[in-house]
């Protein structure tokens, strides 16, 4: 089946899920269909992204221009920036200026130089309009004490327009979407730490926003949270509606769910690269685990013109060349009588991109 | 569908008018205050002294019950100016006082002990509105035990007698709603101020509570030690006295102007929205 047949077929899955009401419309996940051939023709997907993007006419999802905060001494100097990623990761280390370019970009922090807009809107001077079209899910513990989980959403939907009778059905739809709907009519008080992340993901959604912050979303999870805390990201990234900034401190997230990342460092962008694209630039190597004469193994592999590095001892980074295979590596140790306990293709992680743009002056 | 199959969408129905999102907070604070028991109990307590005022009233106007209850008509008090002033508003004040102090902590400290600020800033509500919704709370509680009773009982009395005695006490109305918002309104910025400077709401009340009474202790120890009446400025009770009086008509002298007593609700009303203004942000700034 080539990749058109099946974007159709996937459109007319779609379409018989699709009820429209007044007011809202939705789409059905149950279809298992559906989900293969999400995961069959992810090629045909990145197309489609990459052409949605391209035809964006919209003002970029953040526009920086020369955006400088202070506190006393400059936290944020001069930043110029577009962004315009479906889910971007906001990396940094702690004190390059990541939360506070997030609290400027919600509002919260007047910019002492420069302007920051999101979907063309200035931060500070057209505040109400860019609250309109973001949610927020902090990363402190925020709740109204007292309240039960699904009236704390109804009452964060009323704040941002919505009428109190869609307001509560989208508070129990969305309950129902974190997964949290069992525990809807308990106090926030009494909800663990993963729920409460849950809770806060709701409020930061139910008003469906264009963009959506996530200030460390999962923090203090455990596993099987986290991960289903990423699914939920992934799957709000991949409908489409909503465009995504999540800042975090952990890479491994940041890398399942972003396509672009902005790396802070002393209040600089350090590097905005989009991470399929530094995927597709970095070149694959080899990594050897070996053991036996690895100084001999080594020569032999640079007499063939092999890239050679030795990042630790027994492990060995090979770029081949184009006409030198994995066979030829094999028959290598054996005549050298060298153990190859481990082979792996690799590329260069978000890791990798982090740490190249820290050690960047 | 079934909810649980719901999958994310965008909402596109309509959305409410930006000024309008007071009301939301409004609605929400004062049903969180409404829920509990002990609230409305002490709310129908605060309507005793009206309800006696209309009791003294009826009574006034009619004979056979006072005969029945063996009561002589010239051992009731005369219902003039000083009766609405010193039975009917002057305790319903006191009880707007125990009102605010005991609701007044419970509106803003809880938000600010749950960081709940940067989610209602980050909605599209500015901090006026927040304020405002949480003052409507303890302005329309307020209201329920102060004018409105109040301005009720006059029209009553005004019913009750022949003749033109609205048209010539119409004073009375106006004294009694801008005197009871006059205070309701310097007293409910005041403790929504110290509610966003203290985080334990308990501790905030005993702050209104200190504050207004130390305030009145402060003020007559410096009058005693200066020999001066500048300290009853600190005062907001005899303010408030000069406030009524001077609203009301009534006789008597005071050395504290009309003017200097409105200027000092003035200054709470405006030092109290400049705390607002500098305390209430969406992230917490620690120094």
């Amino acid at each position: 089946m080539d990749v058109t047949t099946k974007q159709v077929e996937k459109e007319k899955i779609k379409e018989s899920h699709v009820l429209t009401d007044k007011s809202h419309q939705y789409r059905s996940d149950d279809s298992q269909q559906l989900a293969v051939a999400d995961e069959t023709d992810s090629t045909a997907r990145e197309k489609q992204t990459s052409v949605s993007r391209s035809s964006n006419k919209e003002s970029p999802v953040i526009e920086l221009d020369n955006l400088s905060v202070s506190f006393g001494k400059p936290v944020l100097n001069q930043l110029s920036a577009k962004v315009d990623g479906r889910c971007i990761g906001l990396l940094g280390p702690n004190g390059a200026g990541k939360t506070t370019l997030l609290n400027t970009l919600l509002g919260f922090t007047r910019p002492s130089g420069g302007t920051a807009r999101i979907f063309g809107y200035d931060v500070f001077k057209q505040k109400n309009k860019v609250h309109g079209v973001i949610g927020y899910m902090p990363e402190r513990d925020s709740f109204i004490s007292g309240m039960t989980g699904i009236r704390f959403v109804r009452l964060m939907a009323e704040l941002s327009g919505l009428n109190p009778r869609d307001a509560l059905e989208r508070a129990h739809e969305v309950y129902f979407y974190v997964g949290l709907g069992e525990a809807r009519y308990r106090t926030l008080d009494s909800y663990s730490l993963g729920m409460k992340q849950l809770a806060k993901l709701a409020q930061a959604i139910v008003h469906g926003p264009k963009l959506l912050f996530l200030d460390e979303p999962t923090n203090g999870l455990d596993p099987p949270a986290r991960a289903r805390m990423l699914n939920l990201i992934r799957e709000i990234r991949d409908s489409g509606k909503t465009r995504i900034i999540i800042a975090s401190h952990l890479l491994q997230d940041v890398e399942s769910c972003c396509d672009e990342v902005l790396v802070l460092k002393k209040g600089k962008i350090a590097t905005y690269c989009n991470l399929d694209e530094e995927r597709q630039n970095n070149r694959k190597f080899l990594l050897l685990q070996v053991r036996g004469d690895e100084d001999n193994f080594v020569n032999g592999l640079r007499e063939w013109g092999c890239e050679v590095a030795r990042p630790s001892r027994r492990h060995i980074k090979v770029v081949l060349p184009e006409d030198i295979s994995i066979r030829h590596l094999y028959a290598l140790a054996q005549e050298l009588s060298v153990q190859i306990r481990q082979l792996d293709h690799k590329s260069d992680s978000l890791e990798d991109v982090f740490f190249r743009a820290m050690d960047s002056e | 569908m079934a909810i649980f199959q719901k999958a994310y969408c965008n909402y596109s129905g309509e959305l409410s008018s930006i000024y309008a999102r007071p009301l939301v907070i409004f609605r929400y604070s004062l049903d969180s205050i409404l829920s509990s028991r002990l609230f409305l109990s002490f709310m129908l307590v605060c309507l005793l002294p009206s309800f006696a005022v209309m009791c003294v009233i009826y009574l006034h106007y009619n004979f056979d019950t006072l005969m029945q209850l063996e009561i002589p008509l010239n051992e009731l008090v005369v219902i003039d100016a000083d009766f609405f002033a010193t039975y009917m508003l002057r305790p319903q004040l006191f009880f707007v006082f125990a009102l605010i102090m005991f609701i007044g902590p419970k509106l803003i400290s809880p938000d600010f002990r749950n960081s709940a600020l940067s989610l209602y800033l980050s909605r599209p509500i500015t901090k006026t509105s927040y304020v405002v919704g949480k003052l409507l709370v303890l302005v329309s509680l307020s209201s329920l035990i102060s004018w409105i009773p109040s301005t009720l009982l006059i029209l009553f009395q005004a019913s009750m007698v022949d003749g033109p005695w609205l048209s010539q006490n119409s004073h009375l109305i106006f004294a009694v709603i801008s005197t009871s918002l006059i205070w309701i309104l310097s007293l409910s910025m005041m403790s929504l101020a110290i509610s966003a400077c203290v985080k334990w709401a308990p501790v905030a009340g005993l702050f209104f509570f200190g504050i207004v009474f130390v305030g009145s202790g402060f003020g007559a120890l410096v009058n005693e030690l200066f020999g001066t009446w500048h300290g009853k400025l600190f005062s907001l009770f005899e303010s408030l006295a000069v406030v009524v009086q001077a609203t009301f008509r009534l006789d008597g002298f005071s050395v504290v102007s009309f003017g200097a007593s409105l200027s000092v609700f003035a200054l709470v009303f405006t030092l109290s929205t400049l705390i607002l203004y500098r305390r209430i942000r969406g992230l917490e700034v620690v120094s």
